[in-house]
Protein backbone atom coordinates (compact mmCIF):
# COMPACT_ATOMS: atom_id res chain seq x y z
CA UNK A 1 0.00 0.00 0.00
CA UNK A 2 1.47 3.52 -1.05
CA UNK A 3 -0.20 5.40 1.96
CA UNK A 4 2.28 3.33 4.41
CA UNK A 5 4.90 4.87 3.02
CA UNK A 6 3.03 8.37 2.87
CA UNK A 7 4.15 9.35 6.65
CA UNK A 8 7.44 8.53 5.84
CA UNK A 9 7.49 10.73 2.56
CA UNK A 10 6.10 13.73 5.20
CA UNK A 11 8.64 12.88 7.72
CA UNK A 12 11.49 13.00 5.55
CA UNK A 13 10.22 16.43 4.26
CA UNK A 14 9.59 18.21 7.63
CA UNK A 15 13.46 17.76 8.47
CA UNK A 16 14.16 20.72 6.10
CA UNK A 17 11.49 23.01 7.01
CA UNK A 18 11.25 26.12 9.47
CA UNK A 19 9.82 25.67 12.93
CA UNK A 20 6.41 25.54 12.47
CA UNK A 21 4.05 27.97 13.83
CA UNK A 22 1.93 27.53 16.96
CA UNK A 23 -1.24 27.12 15.15
CA UNK A 24 -1.99 26.40 11.69
CA UNK A 25 -5.10 26.09 9.87
CA UNK A 26 -4.56 22.78 7.03
CA UNK A 27 -7.78 22.74 5.04
CA UNK A 28 -7.71 27.17 5.13
CA UNK A 29 -8.53 26.92 1.21
CA UNK A 30 -11.77 24.36 1.44
CA UNK A 31 -12.70 26.28 4.46
CA UNK A 32 -12.71 29.44 2.83
CA UNK A 33 -14.33 28.02 -0.43
CA UNK A 34 -17.25 26.46 1.64
CA UNK A 35 -17.72 30.72 3.91
CA UNK A 36 -17.22 32.85 0.47
CA UNK A 37 -20.32 30.58 -0.88
CA UNK A 38 -23.90 29.76 0.34
CA UNK A 39 -23.17 28.36 4.34
CA UNK A 40 -22.28 24.62 3.82
CA UNK A 41 -25.21 23.42 2.47
CA UNK A 42 -24.74 21.37 -0.36
CA UNK A 43 -26.78 21.08 -3.22
CA UNK A 44 -29.46 18.37 -1.88
CA UNK A 45 -29.12 16.10 -4.57
CA UNK A 46 -25.85 15.03 -5.65
CA UNK A 47 -24.07 13.20 -7.65
CA UNK A 48 -22.74 10.75 -5.14
CA UNK A 49 -26.51 10.14 -4.09
CA UNK A 50 -26.33 8.16 -7.17
CA UNK A 51 -25.63 4.82 -5.82
CA UNK A 52 -28.39 5.67 -3.16
CA UNK A 53 -25.53 5.69 -0.58
CA UNK A 54 -24.66 9.31 0.09
CA UNK A 55 -25.07 12.99 -0.90
CA UNK A 56 -22.31 15.25 -0.58
CA UNK A 57 -20.77 14.50 2.37
CA UNK A 58 -17.08 12.83 2.60
CA UNK A 59 -19.11 10.27 3.33
CA UNK A 60 -18.40 6.85 1.18
CA UNK A 61 -17.77 8.79 -2.15
CA UNK A 62 -14.53 10.16 -0.17
CA UNK A 63 -14.69 13.96 -0.09
CA UNK A 64 -17.33 16.85 0.51
CA UNK A 65 -16.10 19.40 -1.91
CA UNK A 66 -19.31 21.49 -3.20
CA UNK A 67 -18.54 23.80 -6.25
CA UNK A 68 -20.67 27.15 -6.43
CA UNK A 69 -22.60 26.88 -9.69
CA UNK A 70 -23.49 30.19 -11.53
CA UNK A 71 -26.91 29.91 -9.59
CA UNK A 72 -25.29 30.49 -6.19
CA UNK A 73 -26.33 27.24 -5.09
CA UNK A 74 -23.60 24.18 -4.73
CA UNK A 75 -23.39 20.53 -5.99
CA UNK A 76 -20.73 18.25 -4.97
CA UNK A 77 -18.03 18.09 -7.47
CA UNK A 78 -16.82 14.77 -7.71
CA UNK A 79 -14.18 13.06 -5.35
CA UNK A 80 -16.18 14.23 -3.89
CA UNK B 1 -18.48 32.30 29.88
CA UNK B 2 -16.94 28.64 31.20
CA UNK B 3 -15.66 27.03 28.58
CA UNK B 4 -15.17 23.22 27.75
CA UNK B 5 -13.97 21.19 25.08
CA UNK B 6 -16.09 20.14 22.11
CA UNK B 7 -16.72 15.89 21.93
CA UNK B 8 -17.01 16.39 18.23
CA UNK B 9 -12.85 17.06 17.77
CA UNK B 10 -10.31 14.21 16.91
CA UNK B 11 -6.26 13.97 17.65
CA UNK B 12 -4.20 12.90 15.72
CA UNK B 13 -0.51 12.18 16.75
CA UNK B 14 2.72 10.75 14.92
CA UNK B 15 5.88 12.08 16.91
CA UNK B 16 7.98 10.11 14.24
CA UNK B 17 6.78 12.11 11.27
CA UNK B 18 6.29 15.32 12.88
CA UNK B 19 8.06 15.51 16.16
CA UNK B 20 7.11 19.37 17.07
CA UNK B 21 3.22 18.76 16.26
CA UNK B 22 -0.18 16.97 16.68
CA UNK B 23 -3.05 17.97 14.27
CA UNK B 24 -6.60 18.47 16.05
CA UNK B 25 -9.61 18.19 13.46
CA UNK B 26 -12.60 20.04 14.76
CA UNK B 27 -15.70 18.74 13.33
CA UNK B 28 -18.30 21.26 14.34
CA UNK B 29 -16.54 23.02 11.65
CA UNK B 30 -14.42 20.78 9.58
CA UNK B 31 -11.35 22.40 10.76
CA UNK B 32 -8.18 20.69 10.84
CA UNK B 33 -5.35 22.37 12.90
CA UNK B 34 -1.51 21.90 13.66
CA UNK B 35 -0.83 22.91 16.72
CA UNK B 36 2.71 22.87 18.52
CA UNK B 37 2.93 20.01 21.10
CA UNK B 38 2.73 22.68 24.22
CA UNK B 39 -0.47 23.23 23.77
CA UNK B 40 -1.79 19.49 24.02
CA UNK B 41 -1.92 19.13 27.71
CA UNK B 42 -3.80 22.32 28.01
CA UNK B 43 -6.10 21.25 25.69
CA UNK B 44 -6.67 18.06 26.97
CA UNK B 45 -6.83 19.36 30.59
CA UNK B 46 -9.01 22.09 29.12
CA UNK B 47 -6.41 24.57 30.89
CA UNK B 48 -7.20 27.28 28.73
CA UNK B 49 -5.25 30.22 30.57
CA UNK B 50 -1.95 28.40 29.45
CA UNK B 51 -3.24 28.85 26.07
CA UNK B 52 -1.91 31.77 23.93
CA UNK B 53 -4.62 34.36 22.84
CA UNK B 54 -3.57 33.53 18.74
CA UNK B 55 -4.06 29.56 19.74
CA UNK B 56 -7.33 30.18 21.65
CA UNK B 57 -8.84 32.26 19.11
CA UNK B 58 -8.23 29.55 16.56
CA UNK B 59 -9.65 27.07 19.23
CA UNK B 60 -12.75 29.11 19.28
CA UNK B 61 -13.25 29.49 16.10
CA UNK B 62 -13.27 25.57 15.14
CA UNK B 63 -15.66 25.37 17.77
CA UNK B 64 -12.59 23.08 19.54
CA UNK B 65 -13.97 25.04 22.55
CA UNK B 66 -17.13 25.39 23.20
CA UNK B 67 -19.62 27.13 25.85
CA UNK B 68 -19.56 24.71 28.92
CA UNK B 69 -23.52 25.09 29.74
CA UNK B 70 -24.18 23.53 25.52
CA UNK B 71 -25.54 20.63 24.50
CA UNK B 72 -23.88 19.89 21.61
CA UNK B 73 -25.92 17.73 20.16
CA UNK B 74 -28.80 19.45 20.60
CA UNK B 75 -27.09 22.03 19.02
CA UNK B 76 -25.28 20.80 16.24
CA UNK B 77 -29.14 18.76 15.05
CA UNK B 78 -30.69 22.13 15.69
CA UNK B 79 -28.49 23.80 13.17
CA UNK B 80 -28.58 21.01 10.69
CA UNK B 81 -32.70 21.46 10.53
CA UNK B 82 -32.08 25.13 10.63
CA UNK B 83 -29.97 24.64 7.13
CA UNK B 84 -32.23 22.16 5.91
CA UNK B 85 -34.88 24.40 6.49
CA UNK B 86 -33.31 27.87 5.03
CA UNK B 87 -32.19 25.59 2.24
CA UNK B 88 -35.70 24.13 1.63
CA UNK B 89 -37.00 27.80 1.43
CA UNK B 90 -34.97 28.96 -1.30
CA UNK B 91 -33.65 25.53 -3.51
CA UNK B 92 -36.56 23.17 -4.46
CA UNK B 93 -34.81 19.46 -5.58
CA UNK B 94 -36.06 16.92 -7.29
CA UNK B 95 -34.81 13.72 -8.84
CA UNK B 96 -37.00 12.69 -11.75
CA UNK B 97 -36.22 8.99 -12.81
CA UNK B 98 -38.42 9.11 -16.16
CA UNK B 99 -37.27 5.35 -17.73
CA UNK B 100 -37.25 1.91 -16.10
CA UNK B 101 -35.27 1.05 -18.75
CA UNK B 102 -31.64 0.35 -19.01
CA UNK B 103 -29.31 -1.38 -21.17
CA UNK B 104 -27.11 -2.55 -18.66
CA UNK B 105 -26.70 -5.74 -16.60
CA UNK B 106 -24.80 -4.72 -13.48
CA UNK B 107 -24.77 -7.49 -11.03
CA UNK B 108 -24.70 -4.86 -7.74
CA UNK B 109 -27.73 -3.01 -9.67
CA UNK B 110 -31.33 -3.64 -7.60
CA UNK B 111 -33.31 -2.32 -10.25
CA UNK B 112 -35.76 -4.43 -12.27
CA UNK B 113 -35.58 -2.67 -15.78
CA UNK B 114 -38.25 -2.82 -18.22
CA UNK B 115 -38.92 -0.38 -21.48
CA UNK B 116 -41.47 1.61 -19.56
CA UNK B 117 -40.79 5.37 -20.65
CA UNK B 118 -42.75 7.68 -19.09
CA UNK B 119 -45.82 8.63 -21.12
CA UNK B 120 -46.33 12.28 -22.17
CA UNK B 121 -49.22 12.55 -19.38
CA UNK B 122 -47.06 11.31 -16.21
CA UNK B 123 -44.78 14.29 -17.69
CA UNK B 124 -46.88 17.19 -17.31
CA UNK B 125 -48.67 15.56 -14.05
CA UNK B 126 -45.17 15.57 -13.02
CA UNK B 127 -44.30 19.21 -13.66
CA UNK B 128 -47.35 20.42 -12.28
CA UNK B 129 -46.40 19.15 -9.22
CA UNK B 130 -42.91 20.39 -9.24
CA UNK B 131 -44.53 24.05 -10.22
CA UNK B 132 -46.90 23.83 -7.93
CA UNK B 133 -44.21 23.49 -5.21
CA UNK B 134 -42.89 26.27 -6.86
CA UNK B 135 -45.56 28.81 -6.69
CA UNK B 136 -46.63 27.68 -2.77
CA UNK B 137 -42.79 28.78 -2.13
CA UNK B 138 -42.96 32.04 -4.26
CA UNK B 139 -41.63 34.45 -1.92
CA UNK B 140 -38.74 32.88 -1.10
CA UNK B 141 -37.47 30.32 -3.77
CA UNK B 142 -34.52 30.98 -5.85
CA UNK B 143 -33.81 28.04 -7.50
CA UNK B 144 -35.02 24.68 -8.65
CA UNK B 145 -32.57 21.53 -9.22
CA UNK B 146 -33.58 18.73 -11.26
CA UNK B 147 -31.30 15.12 -11.14
CA UNK B 148 -32.17 12.76 -14.10
CA UNK B 149 -31.68 8.98 -13.19
CA UNK B 150 -32.86 6.06 -14.37
CA UNK B 151 -32.60 3.36 -15.18
CA UNK B 152 -30.58 4.88 -17.93
CA UNK B 153 -32.16 8.04 -18.13
CA UNK B 154 -30.97 8.52 -22.04
CA UNK B 155 -33.48 6.24 -22.66
CA UNK B 156 -35.95 8.54 -22.28
CA UNK B 157 -34.69 11.20 -23.57
CA UNK B 158 -38.18 12.68 -25.66
CA UNK B 159 -39.37 12.60 -21.23
CA UNK B 160 -36.12 14.56 -20.49
CA UNK B 161 -36.84 17.14 -23.09
CA UNK B 162 -40.35 17.07 -22.27
CA UNK B 163 -40.20 17.74 -18.97
CA UNK B 164 -37.23 20.08 -19.26
CA UNK B 165 -38.72 22.58 -21.83
CA UNK B 166 -41.84 23.00 -19.41
CA UNK B 167 -39.95 24.06 -16.30
CA UNK B 168 -37.05 25.95 -18.14
CA UNK B 169 -39.46 27.94 -19.60
CA UNK B 170 -41.53 27.96 -16.30
CA UNK B 171 -38.15 29.34 -14.29
CA UNK B 172 -37.45 31.35 -17.31
CA UNK B 173 -40.99 33.26 -16.66
CA UNK B 174 -40.39 33.47 -13.09
CA UNK B 175 -37.08 34.49 -12.49
CA UNK B 176 -36.02 31.75 -10.79
CA UNK B 177 -32.43 29.64 -11.30
CA UNK B 178 -32.53 26.05 -13.05
CA UNK B 179 -30.01 23.84 -13.16
CA UNK B 180 -29.96 20.15 -14.00
CA UNK B 181 -27.75 16.48 -13.44
CA UNK B 182 -27.35 13.74 -14.64
CA UNK B 183 -26.02 10.12 -13.62
CA UNK B 184 -25.87 8.17 -17.37
CA UNK B 185 -24.03 4.70 -17.90
CA UNK B 186 -22.62 6.91 -20.49
CA UNK B 187 -23.26 4.30 -23.18
CA UNK B 188 -25.83 6.78 -25.34
CA UNK B 189 -23.68 10.41 -24.76
CA UNK B 190 -22.80 11.23 -27.64
CA UNK B 191 -21.27 14.54 -28.52
CA UNK B 192 -24.22 15.57 -29.92
CA UNK B 193 -26.77 14.96 -27.45
CA UNK B 194 -24.27 15.99 -24.98
CA UNK B 195 -23.97 19.41 -26.55
CA UNK B 196 -27.99 19.53 -26.93
CA UNK B 197 -28.40 18.15 -23.43
CA UNK B 198 -26.29 21.20 -22.01
CA UNK B 199 -27.10 23.79 -24.02
CA UNK B 200 -30.48 23.47 -24.54
CA UNK B 201 -31.92 21.73 -21.86
CA UNK B 202 -29.41 23.02 -19.16
CA UNK B 203 -28.15 19.57 -18.18
CA UNK B 204 -24.54 21.57 -17.32
CA UNK B 205 -23.09 18.12 -15.10
CA UNK B 206 -23.25 14.44 -15.62
CA UNK B 207 -22.25 11.56 -13.57
CA UNK B 208 -20.76 8.87 -15.53
CA UNK B 209 -19.20 4.92 -14.23
CA UNK B 210 -16.53 3.05 -15.53
CA UNK B 211 -15.65 -0.15 -13.22
CA UNK B 212 -12.29 -0.11 -14.41
CA UNK B 213 -10.16 -0.52 -17.34
CA UNK B 214 -11.98 -2.71 -20.69
CA UNK B 215 -10.98 -6.61 -18.76
CA UNK B 216 -12.92 -5.53 -15.42
CA UNK B 217 -15.60 -2.79 -16.76
CA UNK B 218 -17.00 -4.84 -18.98
CA UNK B 219 -17.33 -8.15 -16.46
CA UNK B 220 -19.06 -5.65 -14.60
CA UNK B 221 -20.68 -2.82 -16.67
CA UNK B 222 -22.09 -5.14 -19.64
CA UNK B 223 -24.95 -4.96 -21.59
CA UNK B 224 -27.57 -7.32 -20.81
CA UNK B 225 -27.08 -9.50 -23.40
CA UNK B 226 -23.75 -9.67 -22.21
CA UNK B 227 -21.68 -7.50 -24.88
CA UNK B 228 -19.11 -4.77 -24.03
CA UNK B 229 -19.57 -1.64 -22.81
CA UNK B 230 -16.24 0.20 -22.14
CA UNK B 231 -15.28 1.08 -25.14
CA UNK B 232 -18.08 2.95 -27.08
CA UNK B 233 -17.83 4.95 -23.74
CA UNK B 234 -14.52 5.71 -23.58
CA UNK B 235 -15.04 7.29 -27.08
CA UNK B 236 -17.60 9.19 -25.63
CA UNK B 237 -16.08 10.80 -23.35
CA UNK B 238 -12.98 11.44 -25.22
CA UNK B 239 -15.00 12.97 -28.12
CA UNK B 240 -16.69 15.52 -25.39
CA UNK B 241 -14.38 16.61 -23.18
CA UNK B 242 -11.94 17.04 -26.86
CA UNK B 243 -14.33 19.48 -28.28
CA UNK B 244 -14.51 22.98 -28.54
CA UNK B 245 -17.99 22.80 -27.12
CA UNK B 246 -16.77 21.40 -23.86
CA UNK B 247 -14.37 24.17 -23.19
CA UNK B 248 -16.47 26.59 -24.36
CA UNK B 249 -19.82 25.53 -21.88
CA UNK B 250 -17.15 23.93 -19.27
CA UNK B 251 -19.47 21.19 -18.03
CA UNK B 252 -18.98 18.90 -15.02
CA UNK B 253 -18.22 15.77 -15.30
CA UNK B 254 -17.71 13.05 -12.68
CA UNK B 255 -16.21 9.77 -13.55
CA UNK B 256 -17.60 7.00 -10.76
CA UNK B 257 -15.49 3.51 -9.76
CA UNK B 258 -17.79 1.57 -8.10
CA UNK B 259 -15.14 -0.53 -6.13
CA UNK B 260 -15.40 -4.15 -4.34
CA UNK B 261 -13.07 -6.99 -4.44
CA UNK B 262 -12.82 -7.71 -7.76
CA UNK B 263 -11.71 -4.53 -9.31
CA UNK B 264 -9.47 -2.82 -6.52
CA UNK B 265 -6.20 -2.70 -7.84
CA UNK B 266 -7.40 -1.89 -11.28
CA UNK B 267 -8.76 1.19 -10.16
CA UNK B 268 -4.91 2.75 -10.37
CA UNK B 269 -4.85 1.26 -14.16
CA UNK B 270 -8.61 2.94 -15.09
CA UNK B 271 -6.59 6.37 -13.61
CA UNK B 272 -3.69 6.53 -16.07
CA UNK B 273 -5.95 5.46 -19.19
CA UNK B 274 -8.07 8.26 -18.24
CA UNK B 275 -4.97 10.94 -18.02
CA UNK B 276 -3.55 9.14 -21.30
CA UNK B 277 -6.64 9.70 -23.33
CA UNK B 278 -6.86 13.40 -21.92
CA UNK B 279 -10.00 12.66 -20.40
CA UNK B 280 -8.93 12.78 -16.24
CA UNK B 281 -7.51 16.37 -16.06
CA UNK B 282 -10.98 17.50 -17.37
CA UNK B 283 -13.53 15.90 -15.51
CA UNK B 284 -13.08 14.50 -11.44
CA UNK B 285 -12.53 11.34 -10.62
CA UNK B 286 -14.00 9.28 -7.39
CA UNK B 287 -14.62 5.66 -5.98
CA UNK B 288 -17.29 4.18 -3.95
CA UNK B 289 -17.33 0.61 -2.33
CA UNK B 290 -20.40 -1.45 -3.54
CA UNK B 291 -22.89 -1.58 -1.24
CA UNK B 292 -26.33 -3.94 -0.94
CA UNK B 293 -29.12 -2.29 -2.85
CA UNK B 294 -32.67 -3.96 -2.71
CA UNK B 295 -32.03 -7.89 -2.22
CA UNK B 296 -28.62 -7.96 -4.39
CA UNK B 297 -26.72 -8.85 -1.45
CA UNK B 298 -23.75 -7.79 -3.80
CA UNK B 299 -21.03 -7.33 -0.79
CA UNK B 300 -21.43 -11.02 -0.39
CA UNK B 301 -19.65 -11.67 -3.60
CA UNK B 302 -16.72 -9.83 -4.00
CA UNK B 303 -17.25 -7.44 -0.70
CA UNK B 304 -14.58 -5.43 0.62
CA UNK B 305 -14.26 -4.20 3.90
CA UNK B 306 -14.82 -0.96 5.38
CA UNK B 307 -11.09 -1.08 6.73
CA UNK B 308 -9.50 -2.21 2.56
CA UNK B 309 -11.69 0.24 1.41
CA UNK B 310 -10.63 2.94 3.59
CA UNK B 311 -6.79 2.27 2.56
CA UNK B 312 -7.14 2.08 -1.09
CA UNK B 313 -9.44 5.43 -0.86
CA UNK B 314 -5.87 6.91 0.45
CA UNK B 315 -3.88 5.00 -2.61
CA UNK B 316 -6.40 6.42 -4.65
CA UNK B 317 -5.89 10.04 -3.42
CA UNK B 318 -2.30 9.93 -3.78
CA UNK B 319 -2.17 8.36 -7.13
CA UNK B 320 -4.29 12.02 -8.04
CA UNK B 321 -2.37 13.80 -6.27
CA UNK B 322 0.95 12.37 -7.90
CA UNK B 323 -0.90 13.32 -11.42
CA UNK B 324 -1.53 16.81 -10.31
CA UNK B 325 -5.80 16.43 -9.96
CA UNK B 326 -6.01 15.91 -6.24
CA UNK B 327 -7.33 19.52 -5.20
CA UNK B 328 -10.16 19.22 -2.39
CA UNK B 329 -12.23 16.68 -0.67
CA UNK B 330 -9.34 15.42 1.67
CA UNK B 331 -10.97 16.82 5.04
CA UNK B 332 -14.35 16.18 5.28
CA UNK B 333 -16.02 19.97 5.62
CA UNK B 334 -19.74 20.60 8.02
CA UNK B 335 -22.75 18.95 6.49
CA UNK B 336 -26.37 19.65 7.37
CA UNK B 337 -28.09 18.44 4.48
CA UNK B 338 -26.86 15.03 5.01
CA UNK B 339 -29.53 13.54 1.92
CA UNK B 340 -32.49 14.51 0.43
CA UNK B 341 -34.51 12.68 2.43
CA UNK B 342 -33.78 14.88 5.06
CA UNK B 343 -35.20 18.18 3.45
CA UNK B 344 -39.23 18.57 3.31
CA UNK B 345 -39.34 19.40 -0.07
CA UNK B 346 -37.38 16.85 -2.39
CA UNK B 347 -38.89 13.84 -3.67
CA UNK B 348 -38.09 11.61 -6.36
CA UNK B 349 -40.57 10.62 -9.02
CA UNK B 350 -40.62 7.57 -11.83
CA UNK B 351 -41.85 6.52 -14.92
CA UNK B 352 -45.06 5.30 -13.24
CA UNK B 353 -45.98 8.13 -11.34
CA UNK B 354 -44.91 6.42 -8.13
CA UNK B 355 -43.42 9.06 -5.35
CA UNK B 356 -40.60 8.64 -3.07
CA UNK B 357 -37.63 10.13 -1.45
CA UNK B 358 -34.52 8.13 -2.10
CA UNK B 359 -32.97 7.23 -5.25
CA UNK B 360 -32.99 3.51 -4.42
CA UNK B 361 -36.67 3.48 -4.05
CA UNK B 362 -37.96 3.25 -7.56
CA UNK B 363 -37.49 -0.19 -10.18
CA UNK B 364 -36.22 -2.00 -6.89
CA UNK B 365 -39.07 -4.94 -6.04
CA UNK B 366 -37.58 -5.11 -2.77
CA UNK B 367 -39.38 -1.72 -1.65
CA UNK B 368 -42.95 -2.84 -4.06
CA UNK B 369 -45.49 -2.41 -1.54
CA UNK B 370 -43.56 0.11 1.26
CA UNK B 371 -43.86 2.90 3.25
CA UNK B 372 -41.33 4.61 1.11
CA UNK B 373 -43.44 4.84 -1.48
CA UNK B 374 -45.69 7.72 -0.56
CA UNK B 375 -48.06 7.64 -3.55
CA UNK B 376 -49.14 7.71 -7.06
CA UNK B 377 -49.83 11.04 -8.27
CA UNK B 378 -51.86 9.81 -11.36
CA UNK B 379 -53.92 7.77 -9.26
CA UNK B 380 -54.31 10.36 -6.08
CA UNK B 381 -55.31 13.43 -5.63
CA UNK B 382 -53.53 13.93 -2.84
CA UNK B 383 -50.03 12.86 -2.53
CA UNK B 384 -48.33 13.80 0.86
CA UNK B 385 -44.21 13.16 1.05
CA UNK B 386 -44.33 15.36 4.84
CA UNK B 387 -44.51 11.74 6.73
CA UNK B 388 -42.12 9.44 4.74
CA UNK B 389 -39.42 7.52 6.15
CA UNK B 390 -36.28 9.28 6.86
CA UNK B 391 -38.07 12.54 6.72
CA UNK B 392 -37.58 12.93 10.71
CA UNK B 393 -33.93 11.75 10.71
CA UNK B 394 -32.57 14.77 12.30
CA UNK B 395 -35.08 14.74 15.60
CA UNK B 396 -34.81 10.74 15.50
CA UNK B 397 -30.75 10.43 16.06
CA UNK B 398 -30.78 10.62 19.66
CA UNK B 399 -32.96 7.84 20.42
CA UNK B 400 -32.72 5.45 17.08
CA UNK B 401 -30.73 2.26 16.91
CA UNK B 402 -27.87 4.33 14.76
CA UNK B 403 -24.63 4.82 17.16
CA UNK B 404 -24.62 8.66 15.58
CA UNK B 405 -25.27 9.83 18.48
CA UNK B 406 -22.17 9.34 20.35
CA UNK B 407 -19.81 9.91 17.25
CA UNK B 408 -17.03 12.59 16.92
CA UNK B 409 -17.67 12.21 13.36
CA UNK B 410 -21.48 13.31 12.95
CA UNK B 411 -21.19 16.98 12.04
CA UNK B 412 -19.03 16.22 9.31
CA UNK B 413 -21.14 12.91 8.34
CA UNK B 414 -24.80 13.88 9.43
CA UNK B 415 -25.48 10.12 9.26
CA UNK B 416 -24.17 9.39 5.93
CA UNK B 417 -26.64 7.64 4.78
CA UNK B 418 -30.41 7.40 6.79
CA UNK B 419 -31.21 4.44 4.29
CA UNK B 420 -28.80 2.41 5.43
CA UNK B 421 -29.15 2.89 9.18
CA UNK B 422 -33.06 1.96 8.44
CA UNK B 423 -32.16 -1.22 6.51
CA UNK B 424 -29.93 -2.01 9.61
CA UNK B 425 -26.76 -1.34 7.75
CA UNK B 426 -23.83 0.93 9.68
CA UNK B 427 -23.30 3.59 7.06
CA UNK B 428 -20.10 4.87 8.32
CA UNK B 429 -18.03 7.16 5.79
CA UNK B 430 -14.70 5.86 5.15
CA UNK B 431 -13.09 9.24 6.25
CA UNK B 432 -14.14 7.48 10.05
CA UNK B 433 -11.94 4.77 9.24
CA UNK B 434 -8.94 6.79 7.07
CA UNK B 435 -9.22 10.32 8.72
CA UNK B 436 -5.70 9.97 10.63
CA UNK B 437 -4.15 9.52 6.97
CA UNK B 438 -6.18 12.09 5.37
CA UNK B 439 -4.90 14.84 7.72
CA UNK B 440 -1.28 13.32 6.92
CA UNK B 441 -1.62 13.57 3.26
CA UNK B 442 -3.33 17.42 3.36
CA UNK B 443 0.17 18.14 5.46
CA UNK B 444 1.86 16.61 2.42
CA UNK B 445 -0.17 18.61 0.14
CA UNK B 446 0.66 21.75 2.03
CA UNK B 447 4.25 21.16 2.71
CA UNK B 448 4.87 20.39 -1.33
CA UNK B 449 2.57 23.88 -2.26
CA UNK B 450 4.65 25.67 0.11
CA UNK B 451 7.64 24.40 -1.29
CA UNK B 452 7.04 25.30 -4.78
CA UNK B 453 5.70 29.31 -3.49
CA UNK B 454 9.28 28.87 -2.32
CA UNK B 455 10.77 27.76 -5.41
CA UNK B 456 9.12 30.35 -8.25
CA UNK B 457 8.88 33.51 -5.74
CA UNK B 458 11.86 35.96 -7.21
CA UNK B 459 15.17 36.83 -4.87
CA UNK B 460 14.91 39.88 -2.79
CA UNK B 461 16.95 42.41 -4.38
CA UNK B 462 18.73 44.44 -1.74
Amino acid sequence: MKNKILRNIIASKVKFLPKPSEVTILNNDELMMILGGTSSLCYTNCPQNTCGQQTCGSNYCGTNACKVQSCGTKSCSSNV
Amino acid sequence: MKFKLSKYIHFSRDVDVLPDTFFLYATRTGTALELENKNYEPIIEQNWDILSPDVLKNLLAAEAIVPDSENELDYLLHQNKEGVKDKDEKILSFTIQPTANCQFGCHYCGQVHNKLVSSSTTNKVICDRIINKIENLKKTIKALGIVWYGGEPLTGLGSIEEMSSTLISYCSNNNIDYSAYMVTNGLNLKLKTFQKLVSQFKITGYQITLDGTADYHDRRRMLKTGGPTFDIILKNLKEIVNSNFFSDYKPGINIRCNVDGQNKDNVFELIELLDQNGILRKTSFYTAPIHDWGDTKATQINGISKEEYALLEIDVMLKLKELGVLNSGIIPLRVQNVCMVVSSTSEVFDAHGNVSTCWEIPYTPAYDNTSYYSGNILKEKEVNTSKAPMRDWYNEIPTNESWCKNCKFLPVCGGSCPKHWYDGVPACPSFKQNIDERLFLRKLINIEEASKIEESSPLCQI
